[in-house]
């Protein structure tokens, strides 16, 4: 091979179309024409700055504004795309393909490392990779670790363990007690913040990143998210408080029921009784036997809550739905949802129509799903509520 | 593998939850519109698409593969949308755009040098270097030209892109 084909073949060579003896032929053959070593050198430059661009382009701020207008446009208009189309088919091809090649080239790498090893038989290699493999596990153990907490006495006194502390480190496994008239600072490094108010108990569970848990046994708290996914619970006999990037107000009440309040964004409450969404600026009491009341804005009128009373009290009683209906404000429709999925079937529907005529339902689920509480569409059509409200 | 938070929107997007698909878009804005820019070299025009790929991904938002990165997933609805701007104009042709949004510049001259390309050596080059389409694929796109003319008019314009950047590389 001469430098003429040398350079006739440069474009299949960058393109990784030459392979076996033609690409060895080519890789010497280069060695002896350092016009087109020297090209091919710039060629592989230039790729690396290409496959590395810089995003050099500041999108304009009302992108995201129009986005959500026509996403709100959608719900009215658009129906449910059930089949894939044909070009999300060849969106999945060239997927597969990238990722195909992306495998490839792991397995080979892969393969370069087991023919280093069966050919040095180095056994101090092996040793070392072993020391290296447990280094990295306590590096990743100790990344996913949230431990330990900081707790900082914001006021007055607490216990640690049953000792007297000021401010100190807690660990999973530790029991906090706020004294009265006090209140204590729990900081979740990177994740959030708990403030315990005083005559509170708790005891904490896991602080993991993936998982920060703590045990209430009395009081309330209020954690403070400071991540948008800092995987915080609650944990109260069997009723469990998820937080979804929200902050959440937790107060256990004389009566020994936890009251939830959500901000910023949802929490899920499940218990062995039944599971809620709460949404943001949303309210419920959960009796100490994990029955779920109804969500309740924080800024619902007294004429709501009376009627809500009736409704829980007369189940499927139609004076009380009607009386509910009347009093309920835009801001009352994620209760109205909830106490339609109490109410025998016959009366569903006049709380559904209320429900769609402020807030359309979204592409996919059918009047007849949501009336039989199909789970899938009740959640679809509570997260379109949710988003608008 | 994804990152967490990126599951975490994906599969509440899934259920229906938009405003964690517009957490998903507030994420990939820059990233979409970069590229929609480069293919389009029109700011006004690569705006609107944007929002449109976005839809389009909203409407398939359940066919996202969980094994693959969510860009890249994005990225190949964001390719086909704006091959079929490429061919058809519809916004193009249906907006006014004064010459701020033609005449673009940038601190990166690569960058300078890619918008400024003819459309077609543009594109093709685009799909092959930055995004990583074969030549088979690109000519899937461009059903009008032979795989040998696409390979050619690639070669050609990969030179003169060198011969510009020379000092820089």
């Amino acid at each position: 091979m001469n430098c003429d084909d040398v350079k006739r073949l440069m474009d299949d060579y960058l393109d990784g179309n030459l392979d076996g003896e033609v690409k060895s032929n080519f890789e010497i053959a280069l060695d002896n024409c350092p016009d087109q070593a020297a090209e091919i050198k710039l060629l592989e430059s230039l790729n690396n700055r290409l496959r590395n661009l810089p995003l050099s382009f500041e999108p304009p701020k009302e992108i995201i504004p129009a986005l959500t207008e026509k996403l709100l446009e959608i719900s009215e208009k658009s129906k449910p795309v059930s089949e894939p189309s044909q070009k999300i088919k060849k969106v999945d091809e060239h997927i597969k393909r990238v990722s195909e090649e992306e495998r490839k080239k792991t397995k080979w790498d892969k393969k370069g490392l087991i023919e280093a090893f069966s050919s040095s038989k180095n056994v101090s290699i092996i040793i070392s990779l072993i020391v290296l493999s447990l280094i990295l596990f306590y590096i990743y153990n100790f990344f996913n670790s949230t431990s330990p907490w900081i707790i900082n006495a914001v006021q007055g006194t607490f216990e640690l363990n049953g000792e007297k502390a000021h401010d100190y480190k807690a660990y999973s496994d530790d029991l906090i007690k706020v004294d009265d008239n006090s209140s204590v600072k729990l900081s979740i490094p990177q994740e959030g913040e708990i403030l315990i108010y005083g005559g509170s108990s708790l005891r904490i569970l896991s602080t993991k990143k993936s998982s920060n848990r703590i045990n209430l046994f009395s009081g309330s708290l209020r954690f403070t998210a400071v991540d948008n996914s800092p995987n915080f619970e609650i944990v109260y006999n069997d009723i469990h408080v998820i937080e979804h990037g929200s902050n959440i107000q937790a107060i256990i009440d004389s009566s020994n029921n936890l009251i939830v309040i959500a901000s910023k964004d949802y929490i899920d409450i499940v218990s062995p009784k039944g599971k809620l969404k709460l949404a943001n600026d949303y309210y419920c009491v959960v009796d100490k036997s994990g029955y779920i009341g109804f969500p309740v804005h924080i800024n619902t009128g007294q004429e709501f809550k009376d009627a809500l009373y009736l409704a829980r009290t007369n189940p499927g009683d139609i004076n009380s739905i009607t009386a509910l209906l009347i009093a309920a404000r835009r801001s009352d429709i994620l209760t109205l949802l909830e106490v339609m999925k109490s109410i025998p079937l016959v009366n569903r529907e006049i709380i559904y129509n209320r429900i769609v005529s402020l807030f359309p339902p979204p592409e996919g689920i059918t009047k007849g799903e949501v009336l039989n509480l199909d789970e899938d569409s009740l959640e679809k059509l509570w997260f379109e509520i949710e988003w608008q409200i | 593998m994804q990152h967490d938070y990126f599951q975490l929107l994906i599969q509440s997007a899934q259920k229906g939850r938009k405003n964690a698909f517009i957490d998903l878009c507030e994420l990939n804005t820059k990233k979409i519109y970069t590229l929609c820019v480069r293919m389009l070299a029109n700011k006004k025009v690569a705006s609107k698409i944007t929002i449109q790929i976005f839809l389009q991904a909203w409407e398939n938002i359940q066919f996202v593969r969980t094994d693959t990165p969510f860009e890249l997933w994005l990225k190949s609805i964001a390719i086909y949308a704006l091959l079929e701007e490429i061919r058809t104009k519809t916004v193009t042709t249906s907006i006014e755009f004064d010459k701020e949004d033609t005449n673009i510049t940038t601190d990166n001259k690569l960058d300078e040098l890619l918008v400024n390309l003819p459309e077609k050596e543009r594109i093709i080059f685009l799909l092959r270097e930055s995004e990583g389409y074969t030549f088979d694929e690109i000519k899937d796109f461009f059903n009008e030209y032979a795989l040998e003319e696409i390979k050619l008019l690639f070669g050609e314009t990969r030179r003169k892109i060198l011969e510009a950047m020379k000092d820089e590389l």
